[in-house]
């Protein structure tokens, strides 16, 4: 379809009325793609970690805010029993995620989810203030199916990993090299569908339930 | 999609008798309206962020060339393919050749409105895929053999019984036997339903939000999470989007998006953004093998050239409609295509023809709440009226009516002569109706006057009225 691009562009050219770009024209736009720029982006006063926490509370996520790495072990504890699943979970092979007293009822498998998995534990790359919003990219060690196939998904972020808006949450997705990722996801909440006569109901294709755990910073 | 908008006024008519819609209309409206408010209300920076939006696609669309190239340079770097398609015939070719040599089977749907101005899913049943939709609303419409009524809420039209009934159909071969009446046990049963199509299918078709050519990624807006495991778990992604979703960068997408979700539901945000970029990496444990993106134009570069440009900035949130009195009158379906509500009314006529979609333009009152919502600030009023224009330089609306304006248009030519007439026929009007204060039947508006009364006229015509005043003023 060689054909229809040129004829496409043919088109746009004309509509925009100029044959082709011209340098100084193109070195300003490339600009426009490469510059920081300074655009309006919500502000407010509030407590970061309290709006962070209410945000996602807000949209019927539960989150525990807690102090120590054996505060977020039992965290995920009490919300498989609170919700009764099995205490069997998938994690993400994750280094971040090895340095927790995990209890030695809990059955860890550290690899990417399959169908039959009830429950996965990530990592998030970022928590953006504004939203109340995950951030987490793919790679090897967070694979996306992760944050979409089980019933459960718990998140672990620190609180050093908060960010004030949306854009600052991409910045922290990308590589060391400034890469893009296959996939950066923006998690606000459980999964919802109000298509049966506009009521809402959790857990329709995504997670059911979406478990945060934000450790402080000490 | 056959388009029936021609059949606007006969559509209309069943939707007004239709009491399980008119109550469907009655919640969207209190519902997405209200909520949109709130969270407008809620964020300081709402209006200066529209203005920025509009900005944002005006710059976009002057400099459309420049940006198509770029993304498309962008995708290609990351690994992707970009095809073009100049109608939705040649689009639903690329895609099902795309299919073809993944020797697909099956394939699964996340909901797009570009799709269903394609056709995509009747050209892929035709050319032999096992196809499902795994948006909730769409689905329920792919089972009952429906288009969807509005562009955020594809199946608010149907009720749960209807629900009910036709997954008890549907549903009997794959185990579920017994009729499920709680909406909670419909959603589970669609989910277990729906998950073994997701493990199964080869190749996940979804829509895009945005495209960005910073990085040449699209974005998918959803709350179910249904488009991400449409384009997680397949080993081929194809992305159907048109060329005006093209966007300059990350940035200009956060501005976008926070427009987007206040408007169509309400919400700050969605429960799912994502941002999409080519294949999975060769280190990565999941993700497609391959990814595609065809950009459709279907009109839109000659919209770019005339008066319809403006059009070309919606981002689909779908407040227009939810804001609409004639949409919450007659709901989706009497539109006849893809798009209903004002942004409908002034695509349609554009995609489908001038001449098939003649009653939409016209099926407005121009009170301009469309416009005062409209999150990129689309002049929708202005578009419908340059319709009405254009169909009556070419001819297309009715004799009758074109007779009816040719009077007026004579009488308004000659002011003296209109308010010489107009003086009369108060004065007769007056007298006649001087008794019950109201007239209820009135030949040759019979249409008007069936579903209420027409006032008897009072005193001085208003420009003997305003004359008066003014001389008053003088003295």
């Amino acid at each position: 379809m060689t054909l229809a691009r040129e004829k496409i562009l043919d088109r746009v050219a004309l509509a925009v009325g100029r044959d082709r770009i011209d340098p100084k024209t193109e070195a300003a736009l490339t600009k426009r793609l490469n510059r920081i720029p300074t655009i309006l982006r919500p502000q407010w006063d509030d407590n970061p970690v309290r709006r962070f926490a209410s945000k996602l509370r807000d949209v019927a996520a539960s989150v525990d805010v807690v102090d120590s790495p054996a505060d977020v072990a039992k965290s995920v504890s009490s919300f498989l029993l609170e919700n009764d699943v099995p205490l069997a979970v998938a994690m993400a092979p994750d280094d971040r995620l090895n340095d927790y007293p995990w209890p030695e009822y809990l059955k860890i498998s550290r690899r990417n989810v399959n169908p039959k998995d009830v429950t996965a534990i990530t990592a998030a790359e970022a928590g953006v203030i504004e939203t109340g919003s995950l951030v987490l990219r793919s790679k090897p060690q967070s694979p996306t199916s992760m944050n979409f196939l089980p019933e459960n998904h718990i998140v672990i972020l620190l609180q050093e990993q908060l960010v004030k808006n949306l854009e600052d949450g991409w910045r922290c997705a990308l590589d060391s090299s400034n890469g893009v990722p296959r996939t950066v996801n923006f998690i606000t909440g459980p999964s919802k569908t109000a298509d049966i006569e506009q009521t809402m109901e959790y857990g329709a294709h995504g997670p059911r339930r979406l478990h945060v755990i934000l450790l402080l910073a000490t | 999609m056959e388009s029936k908008s021609h059949d606007f006024k006969v559509r209309s008519g069943q939707a007004l008798k239709d009491p399980f819609l008119q109550s469907a209309l009655e919640n969207l409206s209190l519902g997405f309206v209200e909520s949109r408010r709130k969270c407008a209300e809620a964020l300081p920076e709402f209006e200066a962020l529209r203005d920025l939006g509009k900005n944002i696609y005006d710059h976009t669309l002057e400099n459309l060339d420049f940006y198509l190239r770029r993304y498309e340079e962008k995708v290609i770097e990351s690994g992707g393919h970009v095809h073009w398609a100049s109608t939705p015939d040649e689009a639903c070719r690329i895609a099902t050749d795309i299919c073809d040599q993944a020797k697909a089977k099956k394939v699964i749907r996340g909901k797009s409105m570009i799709g269903e101005e394609m056709g995509i899913n009747d050209a892929l049943d035709e050319a032999g895929f096992e196809t499902t939709e795994t948006d909730l609303g769409e689905y329920i419409l792919q089972l009952a053999e429906e288009p969807p009524s509005h562009i955020v809420a594809p199946a608010i039209h149907k009720t749960k019984d209807e629900i009910s009934d036709l997954f008890q159909v549907y549903h009997a071969d794959r185990g579920f036997t017994e009729r499920q009446t709680e909406r909670t046990a419909l959603v589970q049963e669609a989910r277990q339903v729906l998950r073994e199509s997701f493990i199964s299918a080869d190749v996940g078709i979804t829509g895009a939000n945005f495209l960005i050519a910073e990085t040449g990624s699209n974005i998918i807006v959803t709350n179910e999470g249904n488009g991400d495991l449409t384009c997680t778990l397949p080993k081929v992604h194809i992305v159907t989007a048109a060329i005006d979703k093209v966007i300059p960068s990350v940035e200009d997408a956060m501005v976008l998006l926070r427009l987007l979700g206040r408007s169509a539901t309400g919400q700050e945000i969605t429960a799912y953004t994502t941002f999409t970029t080519g294949p999975k990496r060769a280190e990565d444990d999941d993700g497609p093998e391959e990814y595609h993106v065809i950009l459709l134009d279907n009109g839109r570069s000659t919209m770019l050239a005339n008066e319809f440009r403006d059009m070309l900035r919606c981002i689909r949130c779908g407040a227009c409609m939810n804001h609409c009195p004639v949409y919450g009158s007659v709901g989706g379906h009497a539109y006849g295509w893809v798009y209903p509500g004002p942004m409908g009314s002034v695509l349609t006529p554009m995609m489908v023809g001038l001449d098939k979609a003649v009653d939409l333009p016209n099926a407005c009152t121009l009170n301009g709440r469309c416009q005062d919502v409209c999150p990129v600030r689309i002049p929708l009023p202005k578009l419908l009226r340059a319709h009405r224009t254009w169909q009556h330089e070419r001819k297309f609306n009715s004799s009758v009516f074109r007779f009816g304006l040719g009077i007026w248009t004579f009488f308004a030519r000659h002011p003296n002569l209109y308010q010489f007439c107009t003086r009369i026929v108060m004065s007769v009007m007056g007298s006649l109706g001087r008794r019950k204060g109201v007239f209820n039947r009135m030949p040759f508006a019979g249409g008007w006057t069936q579903a209420r009364d027409l006032p008897t006229p009072q005193g001085k015509t208003f420009q003997a009225a305003w004359r008066a005043k003014q001389r008053e003023k003088k003295q």
